[in-house]
């Protein structure tokens, strides 16, 4: 069973994703912020991470920069409800950019695809 | 002969003495006798009237006298004799036997016998032909200065440096004055360093000069009475001597004449024996003339020009008095060139000075309406991003419910119902964030016929299957047009949006564009049938009639979006078409890079 962490600082996104990808068979962590998700990650080492841009007070990418140093074979999908942070070469880092949406298809197809292609050193080949 | 005696000399020795003093005297004195002859005359006399002796004039007749003395002063003689009444011609013109001409002057009294009858007439003549050149010259000088002073006054109240020019050069040929047949006035340009010839005032040939020197010689005209009559004959004629110096262009390096005047900035006069160089052979040649002068326009120690000078018609001699008067007049021609110069900088600055503040005026009411577009942008933007998050929820745990929903649930209708509209609700959250990201974009030179196709190109994505709801009639000439591309295109695409998606499938609008003097203009139509008119009329009015409150938001932003841009959006009647949505931007006329 895949491990999937949503890092989000509304609930009930949380408590959303969690319902979605644990009725699709993914065992979900969820964070709502930055200390509580590398507390999270060092605790159960999930696959792939779901991350929103903007938790509250702190940037999302300043997690995706720790994660990519500190757990490089962890696939992160950037998660926002603002499409302006596409331009912003920080979100480069991440697998994936998928605008938050009530349809939840195109981040499940996303999610599915990376962990098909496997941890970060295999998907570079 | 009477009898004199004074202090004790003899009365002929006396006599002989009077007699020398009369032969002597350098005042001309004569003596008619009543038969109307010449009874005495002293040598002075006889040789104003130009006879060898005074022995050959005695006996002379009055009539044999006309050659000098007029009928008019014969007559005056005779009516002396008879009535005694003494005359005196202060000034008369008149040739003597020898042919020499002078003015003279006469005085005559009437003399009389013993016995108290006329004795004939005694006259005194004077040559003054020295007094009146002196008089001549003095007229001149005032006439001179009279013409100083009124160039003075005229350029004075002059402020255009064409206008100047016209006085200063009158001036320098109006005959009371200067005097001088034609003038030509060169000017110095800044750049090229060359001089350039700019005005020329004169009559064209001897015919022209008689016709206006006649004229100016019948009564004493004012300078600008001069000025006109000059201005009347120059455009009565079809030759203009300014013509005949417009075009050249002389170095003033070259070492011509002209050139020397300039560098040494000092009066030259090109005589009939001077050598000259082959620029000023080939300008004196266009000119027509072999003798002129010339006077450099000296101002605050620069040279600005070149006043040249000649008499072609009458070939008078250019004098010295002429030179130094010339140079006054150069000095003052120059000082008033500079001030004319100085007026036209100030006016040219202050026509820039106004245009500066119109456009500030316009910058700073554009950037109002940059920041008010920036404003909506942000709002929005921060309006669409706090939406988004609720929507996802909603939508989501919408969809969560509905597949945990038994088949045969009644709440499955209801949860689609939020399912569909919340993606709605997405939708116009997306448009409206393309809106706010397009407000980032720098304004440039654009092509409405290019944002129309991509617009359109943009309309067959979403659609999908790259299916195209637009036929297009666009203009094969560019219209340009100025703004933000990313909203242009925007406003273009929403419209075209909203109007796809509500009109009936059967329905397919025309897009056309073309140009307006001052605009491009962006035409749409609905070829529908008598079935679905109604709804196609209903559909524009809805959304293009004026009533905002009917409108969709991204609708709202692509009207603002437009008229931010200084243009318009609206509906129209055609009889022929029906409604007509119109877009019309400002036409952009700058050639500004594309």
């Amino acid at each position: 069973m895949s491990k999937l962490l949503v890092v989000d600082d509304e609930t009930y996104i949380r408590m959303l994703y969690k319902k979605e990808f644990e009725n699709d068979g993914y065992e979900v962590f969820v964070a709502s912020d930055s200390d509580e998700a590398l507390k999270m990650m060092e605790a159960h080492r999930p696959e792939l991470v779901i991350l929103d841009i903007e938790l509250g007070d702190e940037s999302g990418l300043n997690l995706l920069n720790r994660l990519r140093q500190e757990f490089r074979g962890c696939a992160v999908v950037l998660n926002s409800a603002y499409s302006t942070y596409k331009s912003d070469f920080q979100t480069w880092l991440a697998d994936a950019y998928i605008m938050k949406s009530s349809d939840l298809k195109p981040l499940k197809n996303k999610v599915k695809s990376l962990l098909a292609e496997g941890p970060l050193e295999k998907r570079k080949g | 002969m009477m009898s004199v005696e004074y202090q004790g000399q003899t009365d002929l020795a006396v006599l002989d003495e009077l007699q020398h003093c009369f032969y002597l005297n350098p005042i001309g004195i004569f003596m008619i006798g009543v038969d109307g002859r010449l009874r005495q005359i002293n040598q002075r006399a006889s040789r104003i009237f130009g006879f060898a002796s005074p022995e050959e004039a005695l006996g002379k007749s009055l009539s044999q006298l006309e050659f000098f003395f007029s009928p008019p002063i014969v007559a005056r003689i005779n009516q002396l004799m008879s009535d005694g009444e003494s005359f005196k011609i202060s000034c008369f013109p008149g040739t003597n036997l020898s042919g020499h001409f002078a003015h003279y002057c006469l005085a005559c009294n009437r003399s009389e016998g013993r016995d108290g009858l006329p004795g004939g007439v005694i006259g005194i003549i004077e040559d003054v032909s020295e007094q009146v050149k002196r008089q001549q010259e003095f007229k001149d000088r005032v006439e001179e200065l009279s013409i100083l002073s009124q160039i003075s006054q005229e350029v004075s109240s002059a402020i255009d440096t064409e206008e100047v020019l016209k006085v200063i050069l009158t001036g320098v040929t109006a005959r009371q004055g200067l005097g001088f047949n034609r003038a030509f006035l060169f000017l110095l340009d800044d750049d090229s360093r060359m001089l350039t010839g700019r005005l020329a005032i004169g009559p064209a040939d001897a015919a022209e000069a008689g016709k206006i020197w006649s004229s100016l010689e019948s009564d004493n005209r004012s300078l600008s009475e001069i000025l006109s009559l000059y201005q009347e004959e120059s455009e009565r004629s079809n030759h203009s001597l300014t013509d005949l110096i417009s075009g050249i262009r002389i170095d003033i390096t070259n070492g011509s004449l002209f050139a020397r005047a300039m560098q040494e900035r000092a009066p030259l006069v090109i005589e009939l024996e001077t050598e000259l160089d082959r620029v000023t052979a080939r300008i004196l040649e266009r000119l027509g003339e072999k003798e002129v002068a010339m006077t450099p326009l000296v101002t605050r120690d620069r040279p600005i020009g070149l006043l040249v000078v000649d008499n072609a018609i009458t070939h008078k001699e250019i004098t010295e008095h002429d030179r130094k008067f010339l140079k006054l007049i150069a000095d003052q021609t120059a000082a008033a060139v500079e001030r004319s110069y100085l007026y036209r900088d100030l006016r040219e600055r202050a026509v820039e000075l106004e245009r500066m503040n119109r456009r500030l005026a316009e910058t700073q009411n554009q950037i109002i309406e940059a920041e008010k577009m920036s404003v909506i942008g942000e709002i929005t933007a921060a309006v669409a991003h706090e939406l988004r998050n609720p929507l996802t929820i909603i939508g989501g745990f919408a969809n969560l419910m509905h597949k945990s929903l038994m088949p045969d649930s009644s709440d499955g209708e209801y949860l689609n119902i939020i399912i569909s509209e919340t993606q709605r609700a997405e939708a116009v959250l997306t448009d409206v964030l393309d809106f706010s990201k397009a407000s980032k974009a720098e304004d440039r030179r654009l092509d409405l016929n290019v944002l129309v196709r991509k617009a359109n190109d943009m309309l067959s994505v979403r659609m999908g299957n790259g299916r195209g709801r637009l036929r297009l009639a666009l203009s094969e000439a560019t219209l340009p047009i100025w703004g933000n591309s990313d909203q242009l295109l925007h406003a273009c695409y929403q419209i075209l949006w909203t109007l796809v998606q509500d009109l009936p499938a059967e329905v397919i609008p025309r897009v056309s564009t073309y140009a307006l003097p001052d605009a491009s203009r962006l035409e749409i139509c609905c070829d529908h049938s008598p079935r679905n008119s109604d709804e196609v009329e209903k559909t524009l009015r809805q959304y293009f009639g004026g009533n905002h409150s009917t409108k969709r938001l991204p609708l709202i932003v692509s009207e603002e979006t437009i008229k931010h841009h200084g243009g318009d959006l609206g509906l129209e009647s055609n009889p022929e078409e029906g409604p007509v949505l119109f877009v019309q931007l400002p036409l952009h006329k700058e050639k500004a890079d594309v």
